[in-house]
């Protein structure tokens, strides 16, 4: 559920409400699945390391484009079987997380060491076109 | 001694003279400054609370173990023991690290060679590392640092190999570029389309960084957002919980707003009690 919004100076002033600032420092609470078993029963699938030159799309659904990079992987049953080549992805970010049926249950300290996030298994996640980047 | 009085410069000035008085060294005066204002907090039972908790609840009493249990982190681990060769350093240093890990072992009179054993079964474990600082002893040795190896077809590849520090820390296999790298000199093109994906934490949060930006109010007010009319109502599977709370996060105490940080809920599970 949906339960906080944050409000920019700017804003409160304006609306007449209480400015909550910039939050920071966000954690995603970890899952129950051990890392390695998140690629465990993927027919065929991809595991993605990293994204970069990612931007918004349309902001009403949430939609990004982005590229992988440091590694994308084929999974063939169950397996990471080989490198693939980047893709540049274009996602609603919501219908990521929405679809999602699996939280890792490790969190790394990513974003200038100050956000925690699990890995996580997604379905129908869009590779829209190959992509020459290394 | 008054608790927060609003002359703080006077308040610390008596406290320097009374530790001065009570014969404290004054070159270690930010030392003994920290550690009496900590007891005074302590005192005052504001010691590890909350920094959204800032009511004084007056002097609490404390049993004196609880003292010691709180002073406990005052004391740090970290040993220098120092002489000429062969005065016994790597003889003590021995005890002292069983004094750390297991320190019921130096109970009585233990025999030498129990303690050596013990000692070395925490080696195996990999719990102590012992290590001599020679003169060729580097920052690679230390850290990390890229190791020269032959594969069995006898070409020449270069690793990147933690060090004893980034071993006894747990890191040594923490990177996944490390492990990506050398496999993925030759990708192999697939056909693109919708797919099942794993997204490793730092996928997770590139995606995630997009969310929490929208969770603004002034998109939302302005009808230019995914989250118009959402608010109190689910809009990613319930799996998820996210939160931003500078206790538990090492955040700067001012946020890009200079607002002082402060715990938000963002999205949460339907049920759960925040």
């Amino acid at each position: 559920m949906l339960k906080e919004l944050s409000v920019g100076r700017y804003w409160a002033k304006k609306q007449v409400i209480a400015s909550t600032g910039a939050y920071d420092g966000y954690e995603l609470a970890p899952g129950d699945t051990a890392p390695d078993a998140l690629v465990k029963g993927i027919k065929r699938g991809v595991l993605i390391t990293r994204l970069w030159y990612s931007n918004f799309i349309d902001a009403k659904t949430l939609s990004i484009t982005a590229l992988t990079r440091d590694g994308t992987f084929l999974i063939e049953d169950g397996v990471v079987t080989q490198p693939i080549k980047n893709f540049r992805i274009n996602q609603s970010v919501l219908a990521a997380f929405d679809a999602a049926d699996a939280v890792g249950n490790v969190s790394e300290v990513t974003r200038s060491s100050v956000w925690r996030v699990p890995s996580i298994r997604t379905h129908d996640f869009l590779l829209a076109s190959p992509c020459d980047a290394i | 001694m008054q608790s927060a009085g609003s002359d703080w410069v006077g308040l610390n000035e008596d406290l320097m003279t009374c530790m001065r008085s009570a014969g404290l060294d004054g070159g270690h005066a930010l030392e003994n400054n920290v550690a009496v204002w900590k007891l005074v907090d302590f005192l005052n039972g504001n010691a590890n609370s909350p920094p959204e908790s800032t009511a004084d609840d007056g002097p609490a009493q404390v049993s004196q173990g609880a003292v010691e249990e709180k002073l406990a982190p005052l004391e740090p681990t970290n040993l220098v023991l120092y002489g000429p060769p062969g005065t016994g350093k790597t003889f003590q240093v021995i005890e002292e690290a069983i004094a750390l890990l297991a320190p019921e072992m130096l109970e009585g009179q233990p025999h030498r060679t129990s303690i050596k054993a013990k000692f070395d079964e925490l080696v195996a474990a990999g719990q102590i590392v012992f290590t001599t600082f020679h003169q060729n002893f580097s920052y690679e040795d230390f850290v990390e640092g890229l190791r020269a190896e032959t594969d069995a077809e006898g070409r020449l590849r270069y690793r990147v190999l933690g060090g004893v520090f980034k071993r006894l820390c747990g890191y040594e296999d923490a990177e996944p570029a490390e492990r990506s790298s050398l496999p993925s000199a030759k990708p192999k093109a697939i056909e693109p389309g919708r797919y099942t994906v794993v997204l490793e934490a730092a996928a997770t949060a590139n995606l995630l960084w997009y969310l929490a930006t929208a969770l603004d109010r002034r998109s939302v007010d302005e009808g230019r957002s995914a989250f118009v009319g959402k608010v109190g109502s689910r809009v990613v599977n319930e799996r998820f919980t996210l939160r931003s709370d500078p206790r538990s996060t090492p955040i700067f105490p001012f946020d890009a707003e200079d607002h002082r940080s402060r715990p938000a809920r963002g999205l949460t599970r339907a049920c759960s009690r925040s």
